[in-house]
């Protein structure tokens, strides 16, 4: 065990700095430590929990290849973040990716008519809405959704994430949100009634 | 946790307090309460930490480092792998030996054909095969009685060759 690992709670920079000197337990330590945030995000984006988490491994790998290119003088966790989103959105391009989303809510679907507590029941249906309503969202506008309303990221955090500007990002949100309720009046006309003072 | 009575008194529309949202994510009630006020609220409640790959944070870390000491090995490898200039030479021998075996098969080849040609030919035509391809079998022929067909060879001064004589005249075994 090398000296950071020893060390009450070594910080992203002091993380990075030992992972460039060669530790892999400060590695380690980093993906333990981020692994909630990135699967949390790849899930949220990708909609399917086997595939988030291939995808959340294959930015770590990634992480660990160009480790050398980290600027410290930027924050971490939107490095990070730019990373997860380059890769999400790429798998979410693919056509693969896209009927994999099918199938993902199809499994959703099945599993929330299983027998679950009622909260558990409750948030796994308004996952199935938003995977529904969220498939005619361009993988872009899906993933600047996701981080500003459920990663709670701020529109200029997400814009340095996605290296724009943060009037685009504020025009994605608007499109999305407007094309969600589209979807919400089509699909789940029940839910829709939620949205008619928006 | 927030009371439920303190979180519909104090709601506000794009409410992103944590302790807010943590209430929302538990309460089916106040869910409902807060989406009457918020719509986005119903996905924002989507959110929040907790999320964990399947099999657990732990299997997922030594995933992690399993592809990385995988990848790391074979860096190790194509480090170790020949040098450019080796690759270079032993490409070069390969294309020589190519050449030259090709370069083998078409003299044996051509060897091989003119000898089965010989066979076909007979013990004269064997003993000469390089001859006979070269010269002509007739180099003067009349005769009133035959169909002497004759190709153009230089159109400048009627040069021609002749290239088949039929002869009914002539014994058919010839």
């Amino acid at each position: 065990m090398n000296d950071i690992a020893k060390l009450p709670e070594p910080d992203d920079r002091q993380l990075i700095e030992s992972i460039k000197a060669g530790h892999s337990e400060a590695f380690e330590l980093l993906v333990r430590r981020k692994t909630s945030k990135v699967y949390a995000l790849c899930y949220r984006v990708i909609g399917n929990a086997e595939d988030a988490k291939d995808i959340s491994q294959l930015v770590f790998v990634k992480l660990w290849e160009n480790i050398e290119k980290y600027d410290a003088s930027y924050a971490f966790d939107t490095w990070l973040y730019r990373m997860v989103t380059n890769v999400a959105i790429d798998f979410l391009r693919s056509r693969q990716s896209r009927d994999n989303a099918v199938n993902s809510t199809l499994r959703l679907v099945r599993t929330s008519t299983e027998a679950e507590q009622n909260v558990a029941l409750q948030r796994k249906e308004i996952e199935n809405v938003f995977a529904e309503v969220s498939s005619v969202l361009s993988p872009k506008q899906k993933t600047i959704f996701v981080m500003r309303e459920m990663e709670d990221m701020q529109s200029s955090e997400i814009a340095k994430v996605l290296g724009c500007r943060e009037s685009t990002v504020r025009n994605h949100l608007f499109n999305a949100r407007k094309l969600m309720q589209e979807q919400l009046r089509i699909r789940f006309p029940e839910y829709s009634r939620l949205w008619r003072d928006a | 946790m927030i009371s439920c009575e303190r979180l519909r008194a104090s709601l506000q529309v794009d409410d992103r307090r944590p302790e807010i949202l943590e209430h929302l994510r538990r309460c089916d009630a106040c869910l409902r309460f807060a989406v009457d006020i918020d719509p986005e609220v119903l996905f924002r409640s989507i959110g929040g930490d907790g999320l964990v790959p399947p099999g657990g944070v732990d299997l997922f870390a030594a995933d992690v480092m399993r592809q990385i000491e995988l990848r790391r090995k074979s860096a190790g490898l194509a480090h170790h792998s020949p040098n450019r200039l080796l690759r270079w030479a032993a490409a070069a021998v390969i294309v020589t030996g190519f050449a030259v075996s090709s370069a083998v098969y078409r003299e044996h080849g051509v060897v091989t054909n003119q000898a089965r040609q010989a066979s076909m030919r007979g013990p004269l035509s064997a003993s000469q095969p390089a001859a006979l391809s070269n010269r002509s079998v007739v180099e003067n022929y009349a005769s009133d009685n035959a169909t002497i067909m004759e190709v153009p060879v230089n159109s400048d001064n009627n040069d021609v060759k002749v290239v088949m004589i039929f002869d009914q005249s002539l014994p058919a075994d010839l």
